[in-house]
């Protein structure tokens, strides 16, 4: 089911400029939020993209969505360079292109009611639902995301956080697009919306071929939805794989930190062992030498100080590590093989 | 059980830090007064963690945000009681109300982003309402704002204290958020969602940190999560709700164990599963009520599927249903060991 690349990214880097000189009123600091990172995103299918708070993550999906410029590198939309794209241009394959931005709240319009925050994209594309369908396809898109046709009225103040992270999510689909950047898009939803949000995104890719870039702190959800997962640290790519494969048996020490630090919901392993990743907090405006991790990697050595670590493959992985593939997982991933069966027990 | 009878303690606690009893929102809307609360009560005693989960839309945000004191009316209505140190929270006089806010009881907003304003930096909102309280210099202030980011693990704190929120992550505003709120050293602090947008390391960190803070300081916590696994591994106690009421509360290991109400039940059969087992994930059937639409007897009984005729004409109150654990559910005794 996954051939046509719908999104090739080479390369791409984004540096920002931090506003405000350093204390001493010296030069311009610049931060680099992502350093080179590529991957492929195609028809039918979904990456997820998972990493540290403040990794990258979302610089990454505005850069390659053009709503950030990026300061290198090179974005095809079905081979095409986007990059260089006219805003004209650009415009229109934006329908086929949406997001579901991190932080519901600010990206909806409080002086609108649900119902023209939903249509008012079909002003501007009027063939995706002709004028009389429209009232229906509102109530429509409401209900496939769990609310009330009745909430149409309704203005983004008088909902919840998940009422309005879903309202964000069935504006992304009222353009039926091709793709879908989720970043962090049901993190605000209980865990049975959340099942119906995520069966209701897979069932559409599976009609439609839809291609997600799907953002999440949750790895039970990552694992659910993803075909391929590609773990960040400090604007880099890390490791990168079949989704299976990645939490099964991950190659780079910060994924397997991360798997191991998952909560599980099950207070009888309260107690289990579990990483504690130690030392100073990576700072991306100075990134340490040789390897970002090496600061906090029970692994490193000299090597790791001194050079960055190439690239390997390991199995269906790619993993930037000097040592991928050699190292024994120091942790207990035993909670991957799933929690015991809750309500199980009498 | 503490959380569903006030007046009643089962076991020796210490006196509560904070007593809710019989609280209710509601708003006014065009379309006609939406309950968004109705009628929760429970307390709190001091160091303990409290959880609730729950619905999307079920009253958790409402009903905390009506206990600070931040339930705008018209058009909200706010009733109830919600004593702290013995005085009623929603009576006094706005000026004490401040007082209490950020000094005694703290929380920590949902939406990070939006609740931080866009026009001041990052250390001026963490350090403001300190200076102005324990009116210290700028420079002191600068130096608690610094202090707080480095607790709350934002990387280099000293270069990014200037920074503006926009320049920050969404997991970095949700750490100016907790920054902010634990300036002051509160007694309680209120925690909507206090991790969404951090991921697994860092949120360990900062639940780390809230449990040292209880610990030496007796803070107690409210934690409100959808994330049944933090729920499972931070909190002693936990409610449940749906469609603005409590339908299940008690001992966290007991939740998990022995849940008794279907909509308790139908949301643990919800969660993703870290082993990735593929296929549909279940979702509880139907729709919750529409604003303003709350169905007869039962609130979830359009959605039961073990619902009887009772339950489309009597509402079940929360009763206990084994030690500690309460549920609001006709055939919770029957179908508990199910
Ligand atoms: N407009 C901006 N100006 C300056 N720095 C920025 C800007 N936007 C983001 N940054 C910085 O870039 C880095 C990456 O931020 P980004 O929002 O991409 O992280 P993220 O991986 O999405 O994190 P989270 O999981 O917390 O949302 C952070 O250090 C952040 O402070
Ligand atoms: N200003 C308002 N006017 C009318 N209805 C409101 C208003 N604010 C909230 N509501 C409604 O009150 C109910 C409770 O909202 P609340 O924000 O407390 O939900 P929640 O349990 O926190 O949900 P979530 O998990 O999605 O954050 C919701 O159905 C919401 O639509
Ligand atoms: S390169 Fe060295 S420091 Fe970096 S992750 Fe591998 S072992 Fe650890
Ligand atoms: S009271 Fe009836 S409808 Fe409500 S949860 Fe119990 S069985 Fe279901
Ligand atoms: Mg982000
Ligand atoms: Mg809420």
């Amino acid at each position: 089911m996954t051939d046509t690349p719908v999104f090739e990214v080479r390369d791409i880097r984004k540096d920002y400029v931090l506003g405000k000189p350093g204390l001493f009123g010296g030069k311009l600091r610049s931060l680099a939020a992502v350093r080179d990172v590529s991957f492929t995103l195609r028809r039918g299918e979904t990456v997820g993209l998972v990493g540290e708070s403040g990794c990258g993550k979302s610089s990454l999906a505005r850069t390659v969505l053009r709503l950030n410029e990026p300061t290198g590198g090179e974005v095809r939309y079905h081979g095409r360079n986007i990059l260089d794209l006219p805003k004209a241009e650009m415009q229109k394959l934006r329908r086929h292109i949406q997001v579901v931005f991190q932080d519901p709240y600010s990206s909806l319009d409080p002086r609108f009611t649900v119902r023209r925050i939903l249509s008012e994209p079909w002003q501007v594309f009027p063939d995706i639902v002709p004028p009389a369908r429209r009232e229906a396809r509102v109530a429509e898109l409401l209900t496939l995301v769990g609310l009330n046709p009745s909430d149409a009225d309704r203005y983004p103040h008088q909902f919840s956080g998940g009422q309005r992270q879903r309202i964000g999510i069935a504006r992304a689909l009222a353009l039926e697009p091709e793709v879908i950047v989720c970043d962090e898009a049901v993190s605000a939803l209980d865990v049975s919306v959340q099942a119906q949000v995520v069966n209701l995104l897979k069932d559409l890719q599976d009609k439609l071929g839809l291609a997600y870039l799907f953002i999440a702190h949750d790895l039970s959800v990552v694992r659910h939805i993803s075909d391929r997962v590609i773990v960040m640290y400090l604007g880099q790519v890390v490791e990168e794989g079949p989704t299976d494969a990645v939490f099964r048996t991950p190659r780079h020490p910060y994924t397997v930190a991360l798997l191991s630090a998952v909560p599980v919901p099950d207070p009888k392993q309260k107690d289990r062992d579990v990483i504690v990743l130690e030392g100073e907090v990576p700072n991306p405006i100075m990134p340490p030498s040789g390897c970002p991790f090496h600061p906090r990697c029970a692994h490193a050595r000299d090597l790791c100080r001194q050079t960055p670590p190439p690239v390997r493959e390991v199995g269906d992985a790619r993993v930037r590590c000097h040592f991928a593939g050699e190292l024994e997982p120091a942790a207990d991933l035993r909670h991957l093989a799933g929690p015991s069966e809750p309500g199980d027990r009498a | 059980m503490r959380a569903m009878q006030p007046y009643e303690t089962l076991d020796a606690v210490p006196a509560p830090l904070l007593d809710i009893r019989d609280l209710r929102v509601s708003f006014d809307t065009p379309h006609g007064l939406v309950k968004a609360v109705g009628g929760v009560s429970w307390s709190l005693s001091p160091g303990e963690t409290l959880g609730i989960i729950g619905e999307s839309g079920s009253g958790k945000s409402v009903g905390l945000e009506a206990i600070m004191g931040l339930i705008k009316s018209p058009p909200g209505h706010v009733s109830g009681q919600v004593l702290f140190d013995g005085r009623d929270v929603l009576t006094m006089a706005e000026r004490d109300r401040r007082q209490l806010r950020g000094e005694k009881i703290a929380m920590i907003f949902q939406d990070a982003m939006s609740a931080l304003n866009p026009s001041l930096t990052v250390g001026t909102q963490i350090a403001e309402v300190y200076r102005l309280r324990r009116k210290c210099s700028q420079a002191e202030a600068e130096r608690k704002a610094i202090e707080l980011m480095d607790r709350v693990k934002i990387p280099s704190a000293k270069t990014r204290v200037g920074c503006y929120p926009h320049e920050f992550s969404g997991g970095m505003c949700q750490r100016v958020m907790i920054a902010t709120a634990l300036a002051l050293n509160p007694q309680i602090l209120i925690a909507d969602e206090p991790t969404t947008a951090l991921d697994v390391t860092v949120q360990r960190q900062i639940m780390t940190l809230l449990a040292e803070l209880q610990r030496e300081d007796g803070m107690a916590l409210v934690l409100i999560t959808h994330d049944l696994g933090l729920v499972a591994e931070t909190v002693d106690r936990a409610m449940v709700m749906y469609a603005g009421r409590i339908v299940e509360s008690g001992p966290v290991d007991a939740l998990f164990e022995t849940p008794t109400h279907p909509y308790t039940r139908g949301l643990i059969r919800s969660m993703p599963r870290l082993d990735g087992a593929s296929g549909a994930l279940h979702a509880i059937g139907g729709t919750p009520p529409a604003a303003g639409r709350m169905p007869r007897g039962c609130a979830f009984h359009p959605r039961c599927e073990q619902r009887v005729d009772r339950c489309l004409t009597e509402r079940p109150n929360l009763r206990m249903v084994a030690k500690g654990q309460a549920a609001a559910c006709h055939l919770a005794e029957e179908t508990r060991h199910d």
